[in-house]
């Protein structure tokens, strides 16, 4: 960590420096007295403004923490940690991250946090909010911390480098449910799966005692019961033996393509993570639907095609969706590349960046990446403000703790494979 | 700590003590209740929760009309800039505090009131004004500490506001909240430490740099607007004496000037010896205008005089000096340049020796009736010592009249001076003031008279025949010997003379005195001015009530024939009415009569109210002019009398004392001033440098001797022997009261650690949970008075809870705080106040169930 001080103007400091000069001219227009004394003491102030400055924010540590990912267009939250090691206190310490260039990472704006007090000795959090837009890592690279105190003449100005970095999600946008029933990829959603007798399960069902079921799913009481009533009814008959049905949940499962096959372009000049405002809704729309599907307790899995990234098999959990947004995230469309086990995976659901095209009667039908999408849902990114609305930002229940640790490398699916 | 809430409530007492001070400054009393009601409303009308603010749209057509107002109070109604100013900014701050406010509006409040402070810093030099002064400075830092505060807050919740924007837009961000104010614990008492360290840290720079300032001297200030508020209300001291007609009312009572008097090197005065302060002579009576003058003939003799290296101006010697009354007079009206002079009843009238001041470079004195002016701008105060005979001195006139005599002078006329002349030569003419000239008497061509910046320590060169060139020595002889001519001089009395003679026979005859008027003296003038005096004194009675002349009527005889009654101003120009009507040269002279003394500071207090008419009459060669006084002293005494002996006249006093003191240090600070405190401090170093003794002894000698230096300036009942035992004892009874408490503090401090076991912690922890845990210390001491004393082996809680399971209602509340206490303690709790009441509860309810109650 590497300091840089240095004392500027102030933000009152012109209007300090007019009332001194207006003091000053009454002075010596009216040689009055006591417009003398008065502009002593504006003089004063400045004297002892500037010898503030001086000793001001020494011995003074500011810690970092950042959070653990944040989503564009959310809130994300610094804590910073002050702590003064000086017998003085310190006023009003306001702590600016300083802004790191465009193309270099994901624009926050400013992030300000601001101490009106830390005692000699003290220690004190506060926390700054910080609203990225774009999905990405945020890389701050280091801290202003400044006083104006006490009259905001001057400005005194410490520079810390202090690189930490996060992760910004795709922004994330809450499906509508409306929509949700007529999605093929939901059509399943609190449907059981029938199987067969077996030893695992739930119970289904009773029936008749098959060749080769296992004999533990033979339901030895009712097949007595049946028996003794048979035995009741007509001597001799064979015994029939009554089987327990077993069955086991299959949760729905959602696959979803994100089709970005096209060639590759940057929307900035410079910019080397992220793709067109169309492909950008694309990923947006992807990201809200893998994690609707975790919402609503669907597998889900993810295959990019176009740029790098790993496959993810449908899978349930937090840590899976984790994976999956973070893999969004880090998306960079400006490499492509080709997609792994692409004959394997059997979307349900294709998200495709811009709006909805009329395909002409007996056009071919284009597979992207040589993935089979004829029996998926085809999602276009324009579509996106139709299909999701943005989520309440206060009753936002991502957690960061949900998601991993940042710098971490991209997390691929632990098992590869399509479902 | 909710800064907004404290922020406002300052601004809003800076704003109303702005106001107040403007009009106390101004002395509107009914403009301070009208403007401090209505800002005084806006607190409830404006500002509280349900408060509603006037709307942009009225607040900028108040604005409109502010403005408008003003334009009419300068240019209509021909009134003061700085008042016109002061009321334009009065009523945009009313406007303001009735609106919605932002940061903006906040700070134009603070500017607002700022320059009505400064409008008000001309106003008045009162010390009320002072203090006002001061409490708004101190104000003013916690209020901009606070605004600084406040401001990088808003700041920052603006830059929320701004990186928000576009999240906010897209509907995925609320608005963010104002950021909380985070501070470490005790706040408010470091911002007071800061407050206090900032305060003093500017006050010893705003002194040193208030000393170090240069002034220019002049004050043009002083010649718009002071003038013109105190003209207009001011019944008093003129240059003038008009006899048209009309009441007196009572006057101000504000303070003019103090006089402190010595004699025989001791302080003299009281209430029992009243003191004329003499100001203008007035010898020539207009019965056209009924109006008494000082004539061109005195003027002409106005002659300036350069202060000497001691910061004199002699006029005469007097042989007895321990008789001589020095008086040292403190002038806080500027208004004219007339310089008072004491002088007593029956004693020679103005009998000048010479003048002292550091505050004058130069003074004009006129030998022919005496008038002593301030020959430098204006300024806000004056302080000046003249010396006046105590006793008749013999030959007073002709050590007077040797000032007129004619002196050789040259030197060389400046540009502009020379231009002037030539121009405007044979006219009479104010040009200005580089440089004046008059017409002479007529017999001679013209009188010259320059001022002393102009052509040096000259009075005047009479050149008629030549121009005077620009660039060219001058070299001439001014004459100023005898062209006024002292046959006639304040002799004539043109109104009536037989019938005033007349009666003026009629009065002294009884007295055996009689006077032949085609003689130039007599022996009995002396005694003919008492018996007239004495005649007006006894016989006419004194009104504030002058009745209106009628259209060909004069006031004075209306007076002497008719009314027999009216104020100091009639009655003196009676007098000397009567007086001239016997060929016996007489004057009115206008000035205060001093009787109010402060016996604190022991000086004369004089006011504006006790303005008083006199005369001064020339009874002889020998003898001079002599002081007389034909008003009623009675009554008049019992007008300028102050109040009646008690704690409220020794609480005037002591105000008046401190008004007196605050005039001398400060309002009296002057370019001269300055440059003898910083010559002083130069010289004092210079000794203590080049003395041989120690450092110390040296700072201290030196230290000692310029104190001494300016106790000398002090009043004379505070005056001390030895001025070091002054420093010794005071400064070991401040740092006494200083050190005393602090230590106090400390031991305290850390025996209450001690007992709490507290001193093994850091110092920062020790000390906020040793003030949290008072209470515990009380708690103990509580059970002790009574018997229950905790062993040391055993801990609180265990303490408690057996003496509560013992006695489960009489220490239940010891339960209680024995768990208030480990919270704090070793929970890391604090005591807000509603924690503190129930823990104050607590130990009123165990003493009383200890009581038995």
């Amino acid at each position: 960590m590497r300091k840089q001080g240095a004392i500027t103007l102030g933000p009152g400091g012109v209007l300090y420096l007019v009332v001194a000069a207006l003091i000053l001219a009454a002075a010596i227009y009216t040689q009055a007295n006591l417009l003398f004394a008065a502009f002593g003491l504006v003089m004063g102030g400045l004297v002892v403004s500037a010898g503030w400055s001086l000793i001001a924010l020494r011995g003074l540590e500011v810690r970092r923490e950042v959070p653990a990912a944040g989503v564009a267009g959310r809130s994300a939250v610094l804590r910073y940690t002050v702590k003064n090691r000086s017998r003085l206190p310190a006023f009003s310490v306001v702590i600016e991250e300083v802004p790191v260039d465009r193309s270099d990472g994901v624009e926050a704006g400013s992030v300000v946090g601001w101490v009106a007090h830390v005692g000699p000795g003290q220690r004190v959090s506060v926390e700054a909010p910080c609203w990225p837009m774009r999905r990405g890592e945020l890389r701050l690279a280091g801290l202003e911390v400044w006083t104006a105190f006490p009259f905001g003449v001057f400005r005194r100005v410490v520079r810390r480098e202090m690189a930490q970095r996060f992760l910004v999600l795709p922004s994330l946008r809450r499906i509508d449910r409306r929509w949700l029933p007529t999605s093929p990829w939901g059509a399943g959603y609190g449907t059981k799966q029938r199987g067969g007798a077996s030893d695992a399960g739930e119970f289904f069902g009773l029936r008749d005692y098959r060749e080769g079921d296992p004999p533990r799913v033979i339901d030895w009481k009712r097949s007595a019961r049946l028996a003794t009533e048979a035995h009741a009814g007509s001597a001799g008959q064979t015994v029939r033996l009554i089987a327990r049905e077993l069955t086991q949940p299959t949760p729905p499962r959602v696959m979803v393509l994100l089709d970005l096959s096209g060639p590759a372009r940057a929307a900035e000049p410079g910019s080397v993570l992220w793709g067109s405002d169309d492909e950008e809704d694309a990923i947006t729309l992807a990201a809200s639907l893998l994690d609707a599907a975790h919402r609503h307790g669907f597998w889900a899995g993810l295959a990019v095609v176009g740029p790098s990234c790993p496959v993810f098999a449908p899978q349930f959990g937090l840590p899976h969706r984790a994976r999956m947004l973070e893999a969004l995230a880090r998306l960079d469309l400006s490499r492509r590349g080709d997609t792994p086990r692409a004959g394997m995976i059997v979307p349900s659901v294709v998200v495709k960046p811009g709006l909805p095209t009329v395909i002409p009667a007996g056009a071919p039908p284009v597979e992207p990446g040589n993935v089979s999408t004829r029996t998926a849902r085809v999602l276009y990114g324009g579509e996106l403000t139709n299909l999701g609305v943005a989520f309440d930002p206060d009753t936002v229940d991502l957690s960061p703790d949900e998601l991993t640790a940042p710098h971490a490398a991209p997390v691929g699916p632990r098992k590869a494979g399509a479902a | 700590m909710n800064l907004d809430a404290r922020f406002r409530l300052l601004v809003f007492g800076q704003v109303l003590l702005g106001i107040t001070a403007f009009c106390m400054a101004e002395g509107n009393v009914a403009l301070l209740l009208i403007a401090g009601s209505l800002g005084a409303a806006s607190w409830t009308i404006a500002e509280g929760p349900k408060g509603r603010p006037l709307p942009r749209w009225f607040v900028n057509l108040g604005s409109i009309t502010a403005v408008s107002f003003m334009i009419f109070e300068v240019l209509i109604r021909r009134g003061g800039m700085i008042v016109a100013m002061g009321h334009f900014t009065m009523a945009l701050q009313l406007l303001m505090l009735y609106a919605r406010k932002t940061n903006r509006e906040y700070s134009m409040l603070l500017v607002l009131s700022l320059i009505q402070m400064i409008g008000a810093s001309v106003l008045s030099v009162s010390i009320v004004y002072g203090l006002l002064l001061t409490s708004y400075c101190g104000l003013s830092l916690v209020t901009v500490l606070l605004f600084q505060l406040k401001s990088t807050g808003d700041a920052v919740h603006r830059a929320h506001l701004r990186a928000s924007g576009p999240a906010i837009a897209l509907g995925t961000a609320t608005r963010p909240r104002r950021p909380s104010v985070v501070a470490g614990a005790g706040l408010r008492w470091h911002l007071r430490g800061a407050w206090l360290v900032v305060g003093v840290c500017s006050a010893v720079l705003a002194a040193v740099i208030f000393v170090l300032l240069p002034r220019s001297g002049e004050m043009p200030m002083l010649g718009m607007d002071q003038s013109q508020t105190t003209l207009n209300k001011r019944v008093g001291f003129s240059t003038t004496v008009n006899l048209n007609g009309g009441s007196l009312n009572d006057g101000s009572t504000d303070a003019v000037m103090n006089v402190a008097l010595e004699q025989f090197g001791e302080p003299t005065g009281g209430e029992q010896r009243p003191l004329l302060l003499r100001g203008v002579a007035l010898d020539q009576y207009d019965p056209r205008a009924n109006q008494w003058r000082r004539s061109q003939v005195a003027s002409q003799a106005d002659t300036p005089f350069r202060m000497g290296p001691d910061n004199r101006a002699r006029f005469a010697e007097f042989p007895s000096v321990r008789t001589n009354l020095r008086a040292t007079i403190t002038l806080r009206d500027t208004s004219s340049r007339v310089l008072f002079v004491p002088g007593e009843l029956n004693m020679s009238a103005a009998a000048i020796g010479h003048l002292e001041s550091e505050h004058l470079s130069q003074t004009v004195f006129s030998p022919l009736d005496r008038q002593l002016g301030s020959g430098d701008p204006r300024s806000a105060a004056l302080i000046y010592t003249v010396e006046i005979a105590g006793l008749p001195v013999q030959g007073l006139e002709a050590q007077y009249r040797r000032l007129e005599r004619p002196r050789r002078v040259g030197g060389s006329v400046p540009a502009a001076a020379g231009r002037a002349l030539a121009d405007a030569r044979g006219e009479r003419k104010w040009l200005g003031r580089t440089l004046w000239f008059a017409d002479g008497p007529g017999d001679s061509g013209f009188r010259y008279a320059t001022p002393v910046d102009a052509f040096g320590p000259g009075v005047g060169v009479e050149r008629p025949s030549r121009a005077i060139e620009p660039g060219r020595p001058v070299i001439g002889a001014p004459r100023i010997d005898d062209p006024w001519s002292r046959r006639v001089y304040a002799r004539q009395w043109p109104v009536e003379a037989p019938r005033v003679r007349a009666l003026a026979t009629e009065i002294i005859e009884p007295h055996g005195l009689t006077r032949d008027p085609s003689v130039l003296h007599s022996p009995d003038d002396g005694r003919i001015a008492v018996a007239l005096a004495d005649y007006l004194r006894d016989t006419f009675v004194y009104s504030r009530v002058n009745p209106r002349p009628g259209p060909d009527e004069d006031p004075i005889l209306a007076f002497l024939f008719d009314h027999q009654s009216g104020h100091c101003e009639l009655f003196a120009a009676a007098h000397a009415a009567l007086c001239r009507s016997l060929n016996i040269p007489a004057r009115v002279v206008t000035g205060y009569r001093a009787s109010e003394y402060n016996a604190l500071g022991g000086y004369y207090v004089v006011r504006q109210n006790h303005a008083h008419a006199w005369t001064e009459v020339h009874t002889g060669p020998r003898t001079g002019w002599r002081t007389y006084d034909a008003t009623p002293g009675e009554i008049v005494q019992q007008q300028h009398a102050g109040n009646a002996p008690g704690w409220f006249a020794a609480a005037r006093q002591l105000y008046e004392y401190l008004e007196f003191s605050w005039v001398r240090s400060v309002v009296a600070f002057d370019a001269r001033t300055r440059e003898n405190v910083l010559r002083s401090v130069n010289e004092r170093f210079q000794t203590a440098v080049d003395s041989e003794e120690g450092w110390v002894a040296r700072s201290w000698e030196a230290a000692v001797g310029w104190l001494g230096g300016w106790m000398g300036g002090w009043p004379p009942s505070l005056r001390l022997q030895w001025v070091g035992w002054v420093l010794v004892v005071g400064g070991c009874g401040l740092l006494a009261i200083v050190a005393v408490p602090m230590g106090v503090t400390i031991w305290r401090r850390r025996n209450r650690r001690k007992r709490l076991r507290l001193d093994r912690l850091p110092a920062h922890e020790s000390r906020g949970l040793s003030r949290r845990l008072t209470f515990f210390l009380e708690l103990a001491e509580l059970l002790e008075r009574h018997g229950y004393r905790r062993p040391a082996w055993q801990s609180p809680a265990s303490f408690a809870a057996e003496l509560a399971e013992a006695h489960p209602l009489k220490f239940g509340p010891l339960v209680t705080l024995t768990e208030t206490f480990y919270d704090v303690r070793f929970g890391r709790q604090g005591l807000d106040p509603k924690r503190k009441a129930a823990v104050a509860a607590h130990l009123r309810q165990l003493e009383a169930n200890l009581a038995g109650k």
